[in-house]
């Protein structure tokens, strides 16, 4: 086994272990001297991944399923055995979707293993930079959220099974970005399912069974709508090896597997209309959702996408369906964002969204498009993470989720406020890395026009409703105590952790030159021309520049010399002008929709997301009637 | 010849903001005579600006002096880019970056009329903000988004585009019918009015540099390989502009918000869209 094998295998082996071990031991020190054992681990074997991979100059890294020898008997048990409880499941909450779902997935599953002897396809897993992208984001960003859920789940009376079921979530989805068989990739696609059912059901209140079951009937449908495609697929491609999948001269019924496949993949990601399990998942505590929304989870669906795009990118009578519904999902959601009063629905809005943007640049199917949907994904995960993590630790002070009930927060608890002001800024602000994929996207949609007018409104709409959300965080009270950022009572865990990720969205901004060069252009070189170039100072597309570090140091010139300039203290305070009057005020309300509207528009958008989706499984059986 | 370029241009992002405040002065003289009165000198903006920089500074909150200050840097960093001929893509984005410091300062003073113009100054970027992305998409779409490489073509091309930039404009003059975030006789001007001396004169030079990129955009419009007569034609087709929004002014009531956002964003994405679809029908690409 060479080293590059071992590591692969370490990523998502020590996390399976790891929960068998925090199952079996339960008391709080052996979970948590468990917990970071593996997250060392993860961020160890993933970085030295990346370099393992950089010594063969990004070349993929291939592993045969004999290299594995006791492994794939054992995954094929696992695979039947995790169908098969998933009808129990089913069975247990008498939901027959669920039952239904589980049981056709357990039959096509047992077909497809008889047509192919229970063999896998050649390699069984590989490792090109994309899996890696999403592997150092799993490992990295998992592991920060594995650390946080210490504190945050300290007087969590199901600690074991939270713990257990995090690591078995990080290991899942390692094997699953790794897995080149679709067999393989289905498997670990329904350990994921699994455990975000058991984490969202985890506070195991009545509206968190209802969430976890709407997830898990969701989810379990897309994963049917998988396993069809992966039947279909042998059928028309005949192979089951996702890098054996004709990039060219596809169309009619062979368009087929790949609408299923996108399907599934929407799904997984959220994207309208099956957005509203991840809307409902806000019930299941904090790192939980920052779990679903950065390093897991969603991730894997639209990771499915871009691991397909080769051959979307040439099947060009479905992908302009994908661009369409994903576009649709991007410029809904944002809508949506804008009239939310709960902080992490807002934040769920805005992952569909920003999901949607990365289907969009699949659908888009130029090479420069997909370039900024694997940026895109990347630096998304990170500020996301950011982002929740800082709600759940306003949360911990303020006793509310909610955006009102944040007011004026900088001058109590500047810390969280400062690492929300970052997750914003980084996601939002030019130059950091989302508004590096932002900028490229708006150049790439000008080969599909129509989307050039969703993602007007769709940016111009997350200003808003970040925006205003920072409003409410800044508004103080003049002359009120403050707490300074060193005195700021805030626990140690939650310093440290929001932190690093403050500090990993920052530096990887800086870096997005190096991250372009190697880290995404190799996948796109793999299979497209070469779309985005560097020098590590600038981003160059055929149509424009960016002077990445440029910007980089004006802003940090900025806010530094202001710093310097701006000395508090030395002008005169005055009064807040109120025509005379002297009260206080509540900066209630600018949802500028009520309930009613919004459930209407969340309606109007599901239907036109039922639409598109019917007609993504239409069209390549109308094409081959005709 | 390197340098003397990089003089001009340099000379270019100080000047430019200086012609938007004269511009005002203009402005203000205009409409004087448009409702029958004299009006004040036409030189007026620069006298109100020495004697806000002679005040006493006066704050509810340090921030708010930290994002004026950054609001200004990010609309001089944007005039600079465009100047440069650098991606009209990044300079709209980082011009964005300066009108949201002016609403961050805003908020950032606890106060309630300061609190709603900041809400309606974000409903105003978001009706803007789409209608100015769309035209600066279809500067670009013609072949690259640099500055330096757009020559002429693009009033022959993209005449409803130049169209869907004036009420833009409406919006960012701060002119009826769309002067919904600083309306004064509502909200005594928004997000200014915790803003006094010093720092109210850096926030209105900020807006000199953002017009100034504004109108920069509107002078893409017109050129010719002739500089005199590129210079003189671009600085009509702004005074042009200029001058529509005056009548506009003058001959219209503020809208509400609602209003303000659906109308910018039907007409604004309307016309751009008719003008690509147009624009595809008669040359078969765009």
């Amino acid at each position: 086994m060479s080293a590059g094998e071992l590591l692969a295998v370490l990523l998502f082996l020590v996390p399976m272990i790891g929960a068998v071990v925090v199952l079996v031991g339960r008391s709080v020190p052996v979970i948590k001297v468990t917990v970071a054992a593996v997250t060392v681990v993860l961020a160890l074997s993933s970085v030295g991944l990346l370099l393992v991979l950089a010594s063969r100059s990004f070349a993929p890294l291939a592993i045969e399923a004999q290299a594995l020898y006791p492994l794939s008997p054992v995954l094929i048990v696992a695979d039947l055995a995790l169908t098969a409880l998933f009808i129990i499941i089913g069975w247990r909450l008498r939901s027959m979707i669920i039952a239904a779902a589980a049981a056709l997935n357990l039959a096509l599953t047992v077909l497809l293993g008889a047509w192919t002897g229970f063999s896998e396809s050649d390699p069984a897993m590989l490792i090109d930079n994309l899996a890696l992208i999403m592997a150092l984001i799993t490992s990295l960003v998992g592991s920060v959220i594995a650390i946080y859920s210490f504190r945050y789940m300290r007087e969590d009376p199901r600690q074991p099974r939270f713990f257990a079921v995090t690591l078995l979530f990080l290991g899942g989805m390692n094997a699953a970005v790794f897995s080149n068989d679709l067999l393989w990739l289905f498997l670990f696609w329904d350990v994921t399912t699994l455990c975000s059912f058991l984490l969202i059901a985890h506070d195991g209140t009545m509206e968190a069974r209802d969430a976890a079951r709407r997830a898990l009937a969701i989810t379990l449908g897309g994963a049917t709508a998988f396993i069809i495609g992966a039947v279909l697929a042998l059928e028309q491609y005949g192979t089951l090896s996702i890098s054996d999948f004709p990039v060219a001269g596809l169309g009619g019924l062979a368009l087929l597997p790949l609408s299923l496949l996108a399907i599934a993949a929407f799904t997984k990601s959220a994207q309208l209309p099956f957005q509203s399990w991840l809307l409902r998942a806000m019930v299941a505590p904090t790192p939980v959702s920052a779990l679903l929304h950065s390093a897991t989870m969603v991730n894997l669906g639209v990771y499915l996408l871009l691991r397909i795009s080769p051959s979307i990118v040439n099947a060009a009578a479905i992908n302009w369906l994908v661009a369409l519904i994903s576009g649709a999902t991007f410029l809904a959601s944002n809508i949506l964002a804008m009239t939310q009063r709960n902080a992490k629905r807002v934040l769920a809005w805005s992952t569909i969204g920003n999901l949607g943007l990365v289907a969009m640049c699949v659908g888009i199917s130029t090479s420069l498009a997909i370039a900024a949907g694997v940026i895109l994904l990347l630096y998304h995960s990170i500020s996301k993470a950011l982002l929740f993590l800082s709600v759940g630790a306003a949360k911990e002070g303020l006793g509310s989720e909610d955006i009102e009930a944040m007011e004026g927060m900088r001058a109590k608890m500047p810390f969280v406020s400062a690492a929300l002001f970052i997750g914003i800024f980084t996601i939002v602000l030019p130059p950091f890395g989302m508004f590096a994929s932002k900028w490229i996207i708006s150049s790439a949609a000008l080969t599909f026009p129509l989307l050039i007018f969703l993602l007007g409104v769709g940016f111009a709409s997350t200003l808003v409703y970040y925006f205003k959300w920072v409003g409410n965080i800044l508004s103080a009270a003049p002359g009120s105590r403050r707490v300074t950022l060193r005195a700021d009572p805030l626990p140690a865990n939650y310093k440290w952790t929001l932190g690093s990720l403050m500090g990993g969205a920052i530096v990887l901004s800086a870096l997005i030159g190096p991250v372009i060069r190697y880290l995404v252009q190799p996948f796109i070189d793999r299979h497209f021309i070469l779309p985005v170039g560097t020098n590590d100072l600038n981003i160059f597309t055929s149509s424009g520049e960016f002077p990445v570090l440029v910007l980089l140091l004006l802003v940090g010139l900025i806010f530094a010399g202001l710093a310097i300039i701006v000395r508090p203290g030395e002008e005169e305070m005055s009064k807040p002008y109120a025509s005379g009057e002297d009260f206080d005020f509540e900066s209630r309300g600018n949802y500028f929709a009520s309930e009613a509207a919004v459930m209407q528009g969340i309606k109007v958008s599901e239907g036109a997301g039922v639409l598109l989706v019917v007609l993504l499984i239409a069209l390549p059986i109308a094409l081959e009637v005709m | 010849m390197d340098l003397l370029a990089y003089a001009l241009q340099v000379l270019t992002v100080i000047v430019a903001p200086l012609v938007v405040g004269l511009a005002m002065g203009m402005d203000r003289k205009i409409t004087a005579r448009m409702q029958n009165r004299r009006g004040p000198p036409v030189l007026q903006p620069f006298y109100d600006v020495g004697k806000l920089l002679s005040k006493r500074p006066m704050l509810l909150s340090e921030l708010q002096a930290t994002f004026a200050g950054a609001a200004l840097l990010f609309h001089a960093a944007a005039l600079a880019l465009f100047v440069s001929g650098s991606d009209l893509l990044v300079t709209f984005f980082v011009s964005g970056t300066g009108s949201v410091c002016l609403v961050m300062g805003a908020f950032s003073a606890r106060s309630p009329y300061s609190f709603i113009g900041g809400q309606r100054e974000l409903l105003a970027i978001l009706a803007y903000e789409p209608v100015l992305f769309l035209v600066v998409l279809s500067i670009g779409m013609r072949s690259s988004f640099l500055v330096g490489d757009i020559q002429g073509g693009l009033l022959h091309d993209l005449p409803l585009v130049l169209l869907a930039l004036v009420p833009v404009l409406v919006v960012l003059l701060e002119k009826s019918p769309f002067d919904v975030p600083t309306a004064h006789q509502e909200i005594i001007s928004g997000p200014y009015v915790e803003y006094s001396g010093p720092y109210l004169a850096i926030l209105e030079v900020a807006r000199w540099f953002q017009l100034a990129f504004v109108f920069g955009m509107v002078t893409l419009f017109f050129w010719s390989g002739d500089a005199v007569i590129s210079i003189a034609g671009k600085l009509a087709l702004a005074f042009a502009a200029l001058f529509a929004t005056i009548v506009i002014d003058n001959a219209s009531a503020r809208l509400t918000r609602e209003n303000m956002v659906s109308f910018m964003l039907i007409a604004g994405i309307g016309l751009v869209a008719i003008n690509l679809l147009v624009l595809f029908i008669l040359k078969g690409s765009i």
